[in-house]
Protein backbone atom coordinates (compact mmCIF):
# COMPACT_ATOMS: atom_id res chain seq x y z
CA UNK A 1 0.00 0.00 0.00
CA UNK A 2 1.50 3.45 -1.03
CA UNK A 3 1.61 5.69 2.04
CA UNK A 4 0.80 9.57 1.17
CA UNK A 5 3.51 10.89 2.92
CA UNK A 6 2.17 14.84 2.46
CA UNK A 7 -0.74 14.13 4.68
CA UNK A 8 0.85 15.29 7.95
CA UNK A 9 2.63 18.34 6.10
CA UNK A 10 -0.84 19.18 4.69
CA UNK A 11 -2.10 19.17 7.99
CA UNK A 12 0.14 21.34 9.22
CA UNK A 13 -0.57 23.52 6.64
CA UNK A 14 -4.24 23.45 7.54
CA UNK A 15 -3.32 24.10 10.91
CA UNK A 16 -0.87 27.25 10.54
CA UNK A 17 -2.50 28.92 7.23
CA UNK A 18 -5.23 30.29 9.84
CA UNK A 19 -2.10 32.26 12.06
CA UNK A 20 -0.79 33.99 8.56
CA UNK A 21 -4.28 34.71 7.14
CA UNK A 22 -5.45 36.50 10.37
CA UNK A 23 -2.34 37.38 11.60
CA UNK A 24 -2.49 40.92 13.04
CA UNK A 25 1.10 42.19 13.47
CA UNK A 26 4.05 43.22 10.90
CA UNK A 27 5.96 39.26 10.67
CA UNK A 28 8.51 37.71 8.69
CA UNK A 29 7.39 35.25 6.08
CA UNK A 30 11.07 34.77 4.68
CA UNK A 31 14.65 35.38 5.04
CA UNK A 32 17.47 34.13 3.78
CA UNK A 33 21.62 34.99 5.13
CA UNK A 34 22.27 37.51 7.49
CA UNK A 35 18.93 39.12 8.47
CA UNK A 36 18.11 40.72 12.11
CA UNK A 37 15.46 42.96 13.83
CA UNK A 38 16.80 45.18 16.21
CA UNK A 39 13.47 45.97 18.44
CA UNK A 40 12.50 49.38 19.94
CA UNK A 41 14.09 47.92 23.33
CA UNK A 42 17.45 48.13 21.70
CA UNK A 43 17.93 44.31 21.83
CA UNK A 44 19.09 42.55 18.28
CA UNK A 45 18.19 39.05 17.36
CA UNK A 46 18.82 36.84 13.88
CA UNK A 47 15.49 37.29 12.47
CA UNK A 48 13.71 34.21 11.74
CA UNK A 49 10.63 33.01 10.02
CA UNK A 50 7.37 34.02 12.26
CA UNK A 51 9.11 36.78 14.15
CA UNK A 52 6.50 39.50 15.09
CA UNK A 53 7.29 42.87 14.11
CA UNK A 54 5.99 45.77 15.66
CA UNK A 55 6.14 49.92 14.87
CA UNK A 56 9.65 50.98 15.97
CA UNK A 57 11.31 47.68 14.95
CA UNK A 58 14.14 47.65 12.01
CA UNK A 59 15.45 45.07 9.87
CA UNK A 60 18.82 45.07 9.26
CA UNK A 61 19.98 42.71 6.45
CA UNK A 62 23.97 42.30 5.81
CA UNK A 63 25.83 41.74 2.25
CA UNK A 64 23.87 38.70 1.26
CA UNK A 65 20.33 38.64 3.47
CA UNK A 66 16.80 39.53 2.29
CA UNK A 67 13.82 39.36 3.64
CA UNK A 68 10.45 39.34 3.38
CA UNK A 69 7.80 40.98 5.71
CA UNK A 70 4.20 40.52 5.30
CA UNK A 71 1.93 43.23 7.43
CA UNK A 72 -2.12 43.46 7.35
CA UNK A 73 -3.77 43.60 5.44
CA UNK A 74 -1.47 41.79 3.17
CA UNK A 75 1.24 43.88 2.37
CA UNK A 76 4.19 43.04 1.31
CA UNK A 77 7.70 44.00 1.78
CA UNK A 78 10.87 42.54 0.56
CA UNK A 79 13.90 43.93 2.00
CA UNK A 80 16.58 43.23 0.07
CA UNK A 81 20.30 43.62 1.14
CA UNK A 82 22.56 45.61 3.01
CA UNK A 83 19.16 47.20 4.00
CA UNK A 84 18.24 49.12 6.74
CA UNK A 85 13.83 49.10 7.39
CA UNK A 86 12.05 50.21 9.86
CA UNK A 87 7.87 50.19 10.11
CA UNK A 88 7.03 53.57 12.49
CA UNK A 89 4.29 55.31 13.34
CA UNK A 90 3.41 59.15 13.44
CA UNK A 91 0.82 61.20 15.14
CA UNK A 92 -0.98 63.56 12.51
CA UNK A 93 -3.98 65.21 13.21
CA UNK A 94 -4.77 63.12 16.11
CA UNK A 95 -4.39 60.29 14.09
CA UNK A 96 -1.61 57.53 14.51
CA UNK A 97 0.01 57.38 10.84
CA UNK A 98 2.31 54.37 9.51
CA UNK A 99 5.08 55.13 8.08
CA UNK A 100 7.83 52.77 6.44
CA UNK A 101 11.66 53.82 7.12
CA UNK A 102 14.29 52.50 4.42
CA UNK A 103 17.35 54.42 6.07
CA UNK A 104 19.80 52.57 3.80
CA UNK A 105 19.20 49.94 0.57
CA UNK A 106 16.42 49.01 -1.05
CA UNK A 107 12.61 47.84 -0.57
CA UNK A 108 9.89 46.49 -2.71
CA UNK A 109 6.67 47.34 -1.46
CA UNK A 110 3.52 45.90 -2.53
CA UNK A 111 0.27 46.75 -0.76
CA UNK A 112 -2.65 44.77 -1.46
CA UNK A 113 -5.13 47.26 -0.72
CA UNK A 114 -4.63 50.89 0.28
CA UNK A 115 -6.25 51.93 3.61
CA UNK A 116 -8.11 54.89 4.46
CA UNK A 117 -4.75 55.75 6.44
CA UNK A 118 -2.11 55.56 3.91
CA UNK A 119 1.32 55.02 4.25
CA UNK A 120 4.17 57.43 4.19
CA UNK A 121 7.50 56.02 3.01
CA UNK A 122 10.88 58.07 4.09
CA UNK A 123 14.21 57.64 3.32
CA UNK A 124 17.00 60.15 4.92
CA UNK A 125 16.25 62.27 1.52
CA UNK A 126 12.86 62.14 1.21
CA UNK A 127 9.22 61.59 1.73
CA UNK A 128 6.59 59.13 -0.04
CA UNK A 129 2.51 59.22 -0.05
CA UNK A 130 1.44 55.91 -1.18
CA UNK A 131 -1.81 56.19 -3.18
CA UNK A 132 -0.36 52.93 -5.60
CA UNK A 133 -0.09 49.47 -4.70
CA UNK A 134 3.48 48.46 -6.10
CA UNK A 135 6.32 50.20 -5.83
CA UNK A 136 10.53 49.96 -5.27
CA UNK A 137 12.35 52.20 -3.00
CA UNK A 138 16.03 52.43 -3.00
CA UNK A 139 17.93 54.64 0.07
CA UNK A 140 21.99 55.16 -0.98
CA UNK A 141 25.01 55.06 0.34
CA UNK A 142 24.77 58.80 0.01
CA UNK A 143 21.75 59.30 1.61
CA UNK A 144 20.21 59.70 -1.89
CA UNK A 145 16.71 57.89 -3.08
CA UNK A 146 15.36 56.22 -5.62
CA UNK A 147 11.49 55.57 -5.85
CA UNK A 148 10.22 53.58 -8.87
CA UNK A 149 6.41 53.14 -9.34
CA UNK A 150 4.92 49.67 -10.84
CA UNK A 151 1.84 50.29 -10.10
CA UNK A 152 -0.88 52.83 -8.97
CA UNK A 153 0.52 56.64 -8.18
CA UNK A 154 3.11 57.65 -5.54
CA UNK A 155 3.33 61.46 -4.61
CA UNK A 156 7.48 62.08 -3.60
CA UNK A 157 8.07 64.76 -1.40
CA UNK A 158 11.15 66.69 -0.60
CA UNK A 159 12.56 70.19 0.05
CA UNK A 160 8.78 70.95 0.15
CA UNK A 161 8.84 70.54 -3.82
CA UNK A 162 6.49 67.29 -4.44
CA UNK A 163 6.72 65.24 -8.05
CA UNK A 164 3.81 62.53 -8.82
CA UNK A 165 4.95 59.34 -9.98
CA UNK A 166 2.67 56.86 -12.73
CA UNK A 167 3.34 53.20 -13.21
CA UNK A 168 7.13 52.56 -15.24
CA UNK A 169 8.02 55.95 -13.49
CA UNK A 170 10.83 56.87 -11.35
CA UNK A 171 12.09 59.91 -9.52
CA UNK A 172 15.79 60.46 -7.78
CA UNK A 173 16.13 62.65 -5.08
CA UNK A 174 19.53 64.01 -3.29
CA UNK A 175 19.72 64.50 -0.06
CA UNK A 176 18.80 68.07 1.02
CA UNK A 177 17.48 68.65 -2.48
CA UNK A 178 14.01 68.59 -4.01
CA UNK A 179 12.92 65.76 -6.35
CA UNK A 180 14.52 65.71 -9.58
CA UNK A 181 13.12 65.09 -13.12
CA UNK A 182 10.73 61.89 -13.33
CA UNK A 183 12.04 59.58 -15.93
CA UNK A 184 10.86 56.43 -17.33
CA UNK A 185 11.18 53.22 -16.51
CA UNK A 186 10.98 49.44 -17.45
CA UNK A 187 10.38 46.36 -14.83
CA UNK A 188 13.41 45.23 -14.08
CA UNK A 189 15.83 47.98 -15.59
CA UNK A 190 17.22 49.58 -12.58
CA UNK A 191 19.62 47.57 -11.17
CA UNK A 192 20.34 49.07 -7.43
CA UNK A 193 23.39 47.61 -6.93
CA UNK A 194 25.19 49.75 -10.17
CA UNK A 195 22.57 52.92 -8.94
CA UNK A 196 24.39 52.53 -5.44
CA UNK A 197 27.70 52.40 -6.35
CA UNK A 198 26.75 55.45 -8.90
CA UNK A 199 26.06 57.25 -5.84
CA UNK A 200 28.83 55.92 -3.94
CA UNK A 201 31.34 57.37 -6.66
CA UNK A 202 29.35 60.54 -6.26
CA UNK A 203 30.14 60.86 -2.78
CA UNK A 204 33.63 60.15 -3.44
CA UNK A 205 33.80 62.63 -6.06
CA UNK A 206 32.37 65.19 -3.73
CA UNK A 207 32.29 63.95 -0.25
CA UNK A 208 31.76 67.56 1.32
CA UNK A 209 28.60 68.21 -1.15
CA UNK A 210 26.85 64.63 0.28
CA UNK A 211 27.62 65.46 4.15
CA UNK A 212 25.66 68.89 3.41
CA UNK A 213 23.05 67.10 1.99
CA UNK A 214 23.08 65.13 5.37
CA UNK A 215 23.36 68.12 7.41
CA UNK A 216 20.21 69.82 5.62
CA UNK A 217 18.06 66.72 6.39
CA UNK A 218 19.45 66.46 10.16
CA UNK A 219 18.79 70.27 10.59
CA UNK A 220 14.85 69.00 9.26
CA UNK A 221 14.76 66.70 12.17
CA UNK A 222 15.68 69.33 14.19
CA UNK A 223 13.73 71.94 12.79
CA UNK A 224 10.54 69.90 13.51
CA UNK A 225 11.69 68.89 17.41
CA UNK A 226 12.20 72.62 18.13
CA UNK A 227 9.05 73.30 16.29
CA UNK A 228 7.30 70.77 18.62
CA UNK A 229 9.09 71.40 21.55
CA UNK A 230 7.35 74.89 22.58
CA UNK A 231 3.92 73.68 22.84
CA UNK A 232 5.46 70.15 24.33
CA UNK A 233 6.70 72.40 27.19
CA UNK A 234 3.93 74.70 27.31
CA UNK A 235 1.06 71.94 27.47
CA UNK A 236 3.22 69.94 29.84
CA UNK A 237 3.18 73.32 32.06
CA UNK A 238 -0.70 73.54 30.83
CA UNK A 239 -1.37 69.79 32.18
CA UNK A 240 0.26 70.66 35.69
CA UNK A 241 -2.03 73.60 36.68
CA UNK A 242 -5.06 72.06 35.13
CA UNK A 243 -4.35 69.18 37.36
CA UNK A 244 -4.52 71.53 40.45
CA UNK A 245 -7.56 73.11 39.38
CA UNK A 246 -9.30 69.68 40.03
CA UNK A 247 -9.36 69.42 44.23
CA UNK A 248 -10.41 72.95 44.36
CA UNK A 249 -13.58 72.84 41.91
CA UNK A 250 -14.22 69.23 43.63
CA UNK A 251 -14.24 71.16 46.61
CA UNK A 252 -16.26 73.88 45.52
CA UNK A 253 -18.47 72.52 43.22
CA UNK A 254 -18.44 68.83 43.68
CA UNK A 255 -17.51 65.57 42.18
CA UNK A 256 -19.79 65.64 39.15
CA UNK A 257 -18.09 69.23 38.32
CA UNK A 258 -14.41 67.19 38.87
CA UNK A 259 -15.35 64.70 36.99
CA UNK A 260 -16.77 67.01 33.63
CA UNK A 261 -14.24 69.21 33.72
CA UNK A 262 -11.74 66.54 33.32
CA UNK A 263 -13.19 64.86 31.07
CA UNK A 264 -13.54 68.06 28.66
CA UNK A 265 -10.36 69.90 29.77
CA UNK A 266 -7.82 68.29 30.97
CA UNK A 267 -8.04 64.41 29.56
CA UNK A 268 -7.48 65.95 26.08
CA UNK A 269 -4.68 67.85 26.91
CA UNK A 270 -3.30 64.85 28.19
CA UNK A 271 -3.75 62.86 25.21
CA UNK A 272 -2.48 65.23 22.71
CA UNK A 273 0.67 66.24 25.10
CA UNK A 274 1.58 62.83 24.86
CA UNK A 275 1.38 62.24 21.26
CA UNK A 276 3.22 65.03 21.07
CA UNK A 277 5.97 63.46 23.02
CA UNK A 278 5.88 60.82 20.75
CA UNK A 279 6.27 62.76 17.54
CA UNK A 280 9.25 64.54 19.21
CA UNK A 281 10.79 60.66 19.63
CA UNK A 282 9.66 60.55 15.85
CA UNK A 283 12.07 62.58 14.33
CA UNK A 284 14.76 61.81 17.11
CA UNK A 285 14.96 58.33 15.72
CA UNK A 286 15.07 59.48 12.48
CA UNK A 287 17.64 61.41 13.21
CA UNK A 288 19.46 58.57 14.65
CA UNK A 289 19.20 56.52 11.82
CA UNK A 290 20.49 59.51 9.66
CA UNK A 291 23.19 59.95 11.77
CA UNK A 292 24.54 56.25 12.42
CA UNK A 293 23.95 54.42 9.24
CA UNK A 294 24.32 57.57 6.27
CA UNK A 295 26.78 59.88 8.17
CA UNK A 296 28.36 57.34 10.31
CA UNK A 297 29.57 54.96 7.18
CA UNK A 298 30.73 58.26 5.27
CA UNK A 299 32.78 58.85 8.17
CA UNK A 300 34.18 55.49 8.20
CA UNK A 301 35.30 55.56 3.92
CA UNK A 302 36.70 59.06 4.28
CA UNK A 303 38.59 57.86 7.66
CA UNK A 304 40.14 55.12 5.70
CA UNK A 305 40.94 56.84 2.51
CA UNK A 306 42.93 59.61 4.48
CA UNK A 307 44.07 57.83 7.14
CA UNK A 308 47.58 58.56 5.53
CA UNK A 309 47.01 61.85 4.89
CA UNK A 310 44.73 63.47 7.27
CA UNK A 311 45.67 67.32 6.54
CA UNK A 312 44.34 66.20 3.00
CA UNK A 313 41.92 69.94 1.78
CA UNK A 314 38.93 67.75 1.15
CA UNK A 315 38.94 65.57 4.23
CA UNK A 316 39.78 68.51 6.12
CA UNK A 317 36.25 69.84 4.66
CA UNK A 318 34.25 67.35 5.00
CA UNK A 319 35.13 66.82 8.91
CA UNK A 320 34.33 70.19 9.79
CA UNK A 321 30.83 69.21 8.32
CA UNK A 322 30.86 66.08 9.71
CA UNK A 323 31.83 67.85 13.41
CA UNK A 324 29.29 70.84 12.80
CA UNK A 325 26.48 67.54 12.49
CA UNK A 326 28.04 65.79 15.17
CA UNK A 327 27.54 69.15 17.33
CA UNK A 328 24.17 69.46 16.53
CA UNK A 329 22.94 65.93 16.92
CA UNK A 330 24.46 65.76 20.40
CA UNK A 331 22.71 69.07 21.57
CA UNK A 332 19.35 68.59 19.80
CA UNK A 333 18.48 65.26 19.15
CA UNK A 334 20.31 63.34 21.74
CA UNK A 335 18.19 64.76 24.67
CA UNK A 336 14.92 62.85 23.18
CA UNK A 337 16.99 59.72 23.06
CA UNK A 338 17.12 56.94 25.41
CA UNK A 339 20.23 54.75 26.55
CA UNK A 340 18.33 51.64 24.49
CA UNK A 341 18.10 53.79 21.44
CA UNK A 342 21.70 54.17 21.64
CA UNK B 1 12.49 -0.33 50.09
CA UNK B 2 15.57 0.03 48.89
CA UNK B 3 14.65 0.53 45.24
CA UNK B 4 11.69 3.01 46.63
CA UNK B 5 14.55 4.69 47.86
CA UNK B 6 16.48 5.17 44.81
CA UNK B 7 13.31 6.39 43.01
CA UNK B 8 12.71 9.01 45.76
CA UNK B 9 15.83 10.52 45.34
CA UNK B 10 16.21 10.47 41.49
CA UNK B 11 13.19 12.36 41.48
CA UNK B 12 14.03 14.65 44.06
CA UNK B 13 17.39 15.46 42.16
CA UNK B 14 15.04 15.98 38.63
CA UNK B 15 12.74 18.24 40.40
CA UNK B 16 15.98 20.27 41.73
CA UNK B 17 17.52 20.59 38.31
CA UNK B 18 14.19 21.19 36.79
CA UNK B 19 13.37 24.34 39.01
CA UNK B 20 16.84 25.37 38.96
CA UNK B 21 16.46 25.90 35.01
CA UNK B 22 15.21 28.81 32.91
CA UNK B 23 13.67 27.01 30.33
CA UNK B 24 11.38 25.24 32.92
CA UNK B 25 10.86 28.84 34.98
CA UNK B 26 7.57 28.94 33.44
CA UNK B 27 6.39 25.60 34.49
CA UNK B 28 8.29 25.81 37.75
CA UNK B 29 8.76 28.91 38.54
CA UNK B 30 6.29 32.24 38.62
CA UNK B 31 3.67 32.20 36.72
CA UNK B 32 1.66 35.18 36.58
CA UNK B 33 -2.03 34.93 35.14
CA UNK B 34 -4.05 37.67 33.30
CA UNK B 35 -5.94 38.87 36.44
CA UNK B 36 -2.99 38.86 38.89
CA UNK B 37 -1.16 40.99 35.87
CA UNK B 38 -4.26 43.37 36.27
CA UNK B 39 -4.18 43.75 40.17
CA UNK B 40 -0.41 43.80 39.98
CA UNK B 41 -0.98 46.54 37.45
CA UNK B 42 -3.12 48.36 39.54
CA UNK B 43 -1.21 48.26 42.94
CA UNK B 44 1.42 50.18 40.88
CA UNK B 45 -0.69 52.59 39.49
CA UNK B 46 -1.65 53.61 43.17
CA UNK B 47 2.36 54.03 44.28
CA UNK B 48 4.22 56.87 44.10
CA UNK B 49 7.10 56.16 43.10
CA UNK B 50 6.11 55.21 39.37
CA UNK B 51 9.36 53.98 38.24
CA UNK B 52 8.20 50.06 37.74
CA UNK B 53 4.91 50.65 35.61
CA UNK B 54 6.59 49.62 33.08
CA UNK B 55 7.85 45.92 34.25
CA UNK B 56 4.05 45.02 33.39
CA UNK B 57 3.87 45.66 29.79
CA UNK B 58 5.42 43.00 27.24
CA UNK B 59 9.31 42.60 27.27
CA UNK B 60 9.58 41.64 23.80
CA UNK B 61 7.47 44.51 22.34
CA UNK B 62 7.19 47.38 24.42
CA UNK B 63 10.44 49.36 25.37
CA UNK B 64 9.98 48.99 28.91
CA UNK B 65 12.88 51.33 30.43
CA UNK B 66 11.60 54.16 27.99
CA UNK B 67 8.32 53.78 29.53
CA UNK B 68 9.90 53.81 33.16
CA UNK B 69 11.55 57.31 32.03
CA UNK B 70 8.94 58.34 29.41
CA UNK B 71 7.17 61.62 29.91
CA UNK B 72 4.15 60.39 28.42
CA UNK B 73 3.25 58.33 31.58
CA UNK B 74 3.47 61.56 33.71
CA UNK B 75 1.83 63.75 31.59
CA UNK B 76 -0.53 61.18 30.85
CA UNK B 77 -4.09 60.35 32.06
CA UNK B 78 -2.48 57.66 34.42
CA UNK B 79 -0.92 60.32 36.80
CA UNK B 80 -0.31 59.77 40.67
CA UNK B 81 -2.20 62.56 41.01
CA UNK B 82 -5.41 60.34 39.62
CA UNK B 83 -5.11 57.91 42.60
CA UNK B 84 -6.48 56.10 44.51
CA UNK B 85 -7.14 53.52 40.71
CA UNK B 86 -9.49 50.94 40.78
CA UNK B 87 -9.60 48.58 37.86
CA UNK B 88 -12.49 45.73 37.49
CA UNK B 89 -12.58 43.56 34.75
CA UNK B 90 -16.13 43.44 33.12
CA UNK B 91 -15.43 40.80 30.23
CA UNK B 92 -12.72 38.72 28.75
CA UNK B 93 -12.49 37.74 25.35
CA UNK B 94 -10.89 33.81 24.10
CA UNK B 95 -7.04 34.44 22.73
CA UNK B 96 -6.83 35.30 19.48
CA UNK B 97 -4.48 33.68 16.73
CA UNK B 98 -1.48 35.43 18.00
CA UNK B 99 -2.49 34.28 21.86
CA UNK B 100 -3.93 38.02 22.39
CA UNK B 101 -6.57 38.48 25.02
CA UNK B 102 -8.84 41.54 25.16
CA UNK B 103 -9.91 42.24 28.50
CA UNK B 104 -12.72 45.19 28.78
CA UNK B 105 -12.57 46.74 32.26
CA UNK B 106 -14.10 49.76 34.08
CA UNK B 107 -11.30 52.34 35.80
CA UNK B 108 -12.38 54.34 38.75
CA UNK B 109 -9.75 56.85 40.05
CA UNK B 110 -10.19 60.42 41.64
CA UNK B 111 -12.02 61.65 38.74
CA UNK B 112 -14.31 59.24 38.24
CA UNK B 113 -17.48 58.03 40.30
CA UNK B 114 -17.45 54.33 40.96
CA UNK B 115 -20.75 54.14 39.24
CA UNK B 116 -19.40 55.63 35.98
CA UNK B 117 -16.12 54.13 35.09
CA UNK B 118 -13.78 54.78 32.57
CA UNK B 119 -13.49 52.35 29.82
CA UNK B 120 -10.46 50.37 30.16
CA UNK B 121 -9.80 47.80 27.05
CA UNK B 122 -5.82 45.96 28.00
CA UNK B 123 -4.43 43.88 25.10
CA UNK B 124 -2.63 41.06 27.13
CA UNK B 125 -0.19 38.11 25.92
CA UNK B 126 1.73 35.83 27.08
CA UNK B 127 6.04 36.95 27.71
CA UNK B 128 7.26 34.09 29.37
CA UNK B 129 5.27 30.27 29.44
CA UNK B 130 2.13 31.48 31.98
CA UNK B 131 3.63 35.23 32.57
CA UNK B 132 0.96 37.45 31.12
CA UNK B 133 1.43 40.92 30.24
CA UNK B 134 -0.19 44.15 28.92
CA UNK B 135 0.32 44.57 25.41
CA UNK B 136 -1.89 47.62 24.51
CA UNK B 137 -3.81 49.83 26.66
CA UNK B 138 -6.50 51.97 25.85
CA UNK B 139 -8.84 53.90 27.69
CA UNK B 140 -11.59 55.77 26.87
CA UNK B 141 -12.83 59.14 28.60
CA UNK B 142 -15.64 60.54 27.06
CA UNK B 143 -15.14 60.55 22.95
CA UNK B 144 -11.54 60.57 23.29
CA UNK B 145 -9.32 57.12 23.59
CA UNK B 146 -5.86 57.11 25.15
CA UNK B 147 -3.59 54.60 23.66
CA UNK B 148 0.01 52.72 25.39
CA UNK B 149 0.61 50.79 22.39
CA UNK B 150 4.64 51.80 22.59
CA UNK B 151 5.70 54.43 24.08
CA UNK B 152 7.19 57.17 21.40
CA UNK B 153 6.84 55.90 17.70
Amino acid sequence: MKVNNNKPFLALLLLLLPLAVFSEEASVVYTEGEVDIKYRSGERWEAMIGDLLERGDTVITGKSGMAEIEERPYNLYKVSPDTVFTLMEVEQGGKKQAVLSCTLGSVALKFEKVMGSEPVITTPSMIAGVRGTELTVFAGLDGSSLVIVEEGEVEVTSEGKAVVLNPEEGVEVRPGEPPGEKFRVLRGQIDFSTWNSERFRAFMDDPVESALGVEKRLNYYIGEIDSLLPSFIENKSRVKEERKKLDKLEKEKGKEARAEYYQKEIFPLEVKTSYMAMNIRYYALSALSLRRFILGRMYMFMRSLYITEPENEIYSNFIDVYRRIIDAFEEKVVPHLVEADI
Amino acid sequence: MRNKTRIFVLLFVITIFISGCDLFKGLMGTTVSIEERIVLFQTELNKEDRSEIYLHFHPDTQNRQQIAASEVIETGPLAYDYQPYAINIVSQSDPDSAGKVTVSCGLVNKNTTSDNPYDLTLIMQEGEKNVWYIRELHLTVGKETYTIKRIGI
